[in-house]
């Protein structure tokens, strides 16, 4: 097959309604005519559907902040063809306030971005930049999100978000981005720096968004039991590309080859995965610890 | 011999509320607790449990309101002592990057024992040695900001290192890093217990735990429970009301085990327990 032309859109990339995010042959290099170039992304192809819940991991250095900073267009598409909603992001014109609404970007440490003196008000930020002038309908969006984060709205809204704990100063930084009723979410480890508890919270706020209210989840993760229960579909990126795009069940039965790339088995992927190899069948679905118990007592129950 | 001894120690953080009335939190309440030399003790707890206030207490960076701290024999609470007790116990947080004051990784590491007044060509020694513990000699003369994070932590451990200290805490250094940082600061902390290094670990990965000797767990400022790590995981009820998870590995064989098969109880390698449940599974 010859290189198809620049400056022709190759036909493949039509997106449907159903797509969210689709990317052909995204490159992007850093420092790009300078001795210090480093090419972060090579060649990056997939496609991404709308109501998805993708986790995407690698190694530090991977490319996998790159990629996901270039899907509300941090990063500007170098070459390669990125397709976000309706926004063709490889050419030069892109509606990035429309973008930017619709590609709700949460980064790493998010509490630390609240700065404003109430809760309310640090919610509110992002409507009125905006453009939404009429108050009212922004405190109303603020209290919607609020609630979605399941924080009580009338107890926190006047209180400095400095006092909160640092679960709750997350669920607020994200609650900003959620008011902008985003279609797409994308976090880059929502959960770091985190107990054990409020990563759980975390966790079940950005499933119940997924699930209930169809938005479409970009998590980026170090966290390997976190995404293999919680994401439909891992893309695992090594140096700038693409080294799977699979199941979480599929993936990990690669054992060597992800120990190679300095990420870890989940516990219940390697647990089922003994069992595989001595023929008992852990059903794809069986993640989480109860559900990997349940499964063992069904095979001692005898088939 | 116990090197850090805390007796009944009890700590409050100032609070303001809107009318500027003063109230008082619990950082700390009623602690006691000691530390042998030599020892590998993890404090662990969920946020605001108590336990960054408890390693700040440890080398006087705050003092206790009530009750005493004592580091090899000196009360913290004695301001003379607090020079030689941060000489005793040296201290890496969490965030790598706020820990950096140099721009070459050798100046960074030297900055310690130059404050302390050490002669240059023992800095020199102290230096070099404290990058060799800790693995990164090779970098000595590169730029600490091109490093990744585990690295970086291991640069803000050697200078600790350089201060030759008894103790050596570790307040949720891991926190911030990827697996691999991770594990490269974690046996950085065993090898130097090994080498004999006091090492106070904090964190809140109970995976992180399991090769220390001794679990401190926190709650609401208090001291909730010390044992081993496997009498910690053994108390699933303490384990999930304090809000912290065993490694799913042992929450499953103790669930299997509790189910009636002969597995190892707290098996922390998910593939030995699989093997285990296969043979149970074949013998049925």
């Amino acid at each position: 097959m010859s290189k198809p032309n620049k400056q022709v859109v190759t036909p493949q990339l039509v997106t449907d309604s159903q797509t969210a995010i689709v990317a052909q042959n995204l490159c992007f290099t850093y420092n790009a005519k300078s001795p210090f170039s480093k090419q972060a992304l090579n060649n990056i192809t997939l496609n991404i559907k709308k109501g998805e819940f993708v986790a995407v991991v690698g190694h530090t250095g991977s490319g996998k902040t790159t990629f996901v900073q270039h899907l509300n267009a941090l990063i500007r598409v170098q070459s390669g063809e990125l397709r976000v909603l309706e926004h063709n992001l490889s050419q030069k014109k892109v509606d990035l306030k429309l973008l930017r609404k619709q590609v709700g970007m949460v980064f790493q440490y998010p509490e630390y971005q609240l700065f404003a003196d109430s809760v309310l008000d640090d919610v509110c930020f992002g409507l009125k930049n905006f453009g939404l002038k009429d108050k009212a309908e922004r405190e109303a969006l603020a209290e919607e999100a609020i609630g979605l984060v399941g924080l009580d709205f009338k107890e926190v809204k006047n209180k400095s978000p400095f006092d909160l704990s640092g679960g709750e100063k997350r669920r607020v930084a994200l609650a900003g981005v959620l008011a902008m009723k985003p279609q797409i979410l994308v976090m880059d480890e929502p959960t770091a720096g985190l107990d054990p508890r409020g990563k759980r919270e975390i966790l079940s706020l950005v499933s119940s968004l997924n699930k209930e209210q169809g938005i479409t989840v970009v998590m980026v993760s170090h966290d390997m039991n976190e995404v293999y229960e919680n994401a439909d579909r891992i893309i695992v990126f090594r140096d700038g590309q693409i080294a799977y795009d699979t199941t979480p069940r599929d993936l990990f039965r690669n054992e060597e080859d992800i120990v190679s790339m300095n990420l870890e088995i989940p516990h219940m992927a390697k647990f089922a995965n003994e069992l595989e190899r001595n023929g008992y069948i852990i059903p794809d679905n069986c993640k989480t610890v109860e559900q990997t118990f349940e499964a063992v007592m069904r095979l001692k129950g005898g088939e | 011999m116990d090197i850090i001894t805390l007796d009944n120690v009890s700590y409050y953080y100032k609070t303001y509320d809107e009318n500027n009335d003063v109230s008082y939190a619990v950082g700390v309440e009623g602690v006691s607790l000691s530390i042998e030399e030599g020892a590998f003790v993890a404090l662990v707890g969920h946020n605001g449990s108590g336990k960054s206030t408890l390693a700040k207490l440890l080398n006087g960076l705050i003092l206790p309101k009530s009750g005493t701290v004592t580091v090899a024999g000196l009360s913290t609470a004695d301001k003379k002592n607090l020079f030689e007790i941060r000489k005793n116990v040296g201290m890496v947080f969490q965030n790598p990057d706020n820990q950096m004051v140099a721009s070459i990784v050798e100046e960074d590491v030297a900055f310690g024992p130059e404050n302390l007044g050490i002669p240059q060509p023992e800095i020199v020694e102290r230096v070099s040695q404290a990058l060799e513990q800790v693995g990164m000699t090779e970098y000595a003369k590169r730029s600490p900001h091109k490093l990744s994070g585990g690295q970086k932590q291991r640069i803000a451990i050697a200078g600790a290192l350089a201060i030759r200290p008894k103790v050596i805490v570790f307040d949720e250094s891991t926190a911030m890093l990827d697996p691999l940082g991770r594990r490269e600061v974690l046996n950085v902390a065993k090898q130097l217990n090994k080498q004999g290094m006091t090492v106070v670990l904090i964190t809140h990965f109970m995976e992180e735990v399991l090769d220390c000797g001794k679990v401190v767990v926190m709650s609401g400022g208090h001291v909730v429970k010390i044992g081993s790590p496997m009498e910690i995981f053994d108390d699933d009820r303490l384990l999930s009301s304090v809000g912290l998870d065993a490694p799913r590995s042992i929450a499953l064989s103790r669930k299997l085990k509790s189910a009636g098969f002969n597995v190892t109880e707290n098996c922390i390698d998910a593939k030995v327990l699989g093997g285990e449940v296969c043979q149970n599974l074949t013998n049925k």
